[in-house]
């Protein structure tokens, strides 16, 4: 069954933003899926690419609030 | 081969000048260059000796984080990246040195 987890990163910032996301998603099954919070601008760019390049899907990326943005992923 | 430098200082150290004649001597040789700025060194983004690097096929990427902290201007060919991207060059270059 798939899981999806919630990871709340606000108030990091890079690299920690893009590490803890890994290490999150490791520990995931393939397929669940992971919706990951940031307040910080460029870790919204870099992280999305990142976990792109690791193989996993980035299925959506929103401006919930001012400076305030959920990714969401899914484990490859 | 691919040559991978890592630059940390701003324009005004001796390091800019040393890595732009590193890369143009490793171009001509056909060796590829990738230059990863951070810290001081994303200053050298806008500095004009320093971005012609990027016509002569150097690809040019730097810490957004640094950057901003330090509010250097976005400027165009040049990646926006992450210690993620660091990480990758160093992982794909045959030589890495940094300054």
């Amino acid at each position: 069954m798939t899981q999806e987890i919630e990871l709340d990163l606000t108030g990091d910032v890079c690299p920690f933003t893009f590490v803890k996301t890994k290490l999150q998603l490791e520990q995931l099954e393939s397929g669940d899926l992971l919706t990951v919070i940031f307040d910080h601008a460029p870790a919204v760019e870099n992280v999305p690419k990142s976990v792109t390049n690791e193989g996993h899907t980035v299925l959506g990326i929103d401006k919930v609030a001012d400076k305030l943005w959920k990714v969401r992923i899914q484990k490859a | 081969m691919k040559l991978g430098i890592l630059l940390t200082t701003s324009p005004e150290h001796e390091n800019t000048n040393t890595v732009i004649e590193i890369s143009k001597s490793a171009i001509k040789q056909g060796i590829s260059v990738s230059i990863f700025l951070m810290a001081d060194g994303t200053h050298n983004s806008v500095f004009e000796p320093f971005q012609n690097l990027i016509e002569h096929g150097v690809e040019i990427i730097l810490c957004a984080h640094n950057a901003a902290k330090r509010k250097v201007e976005v400027v165009e060919n040049i990646v926006y990246g992450s210690q993620y991207d660091l990480a990758t060059i160093i992982k794909e270059s045959d030589r890495f040195i940094s300054f």
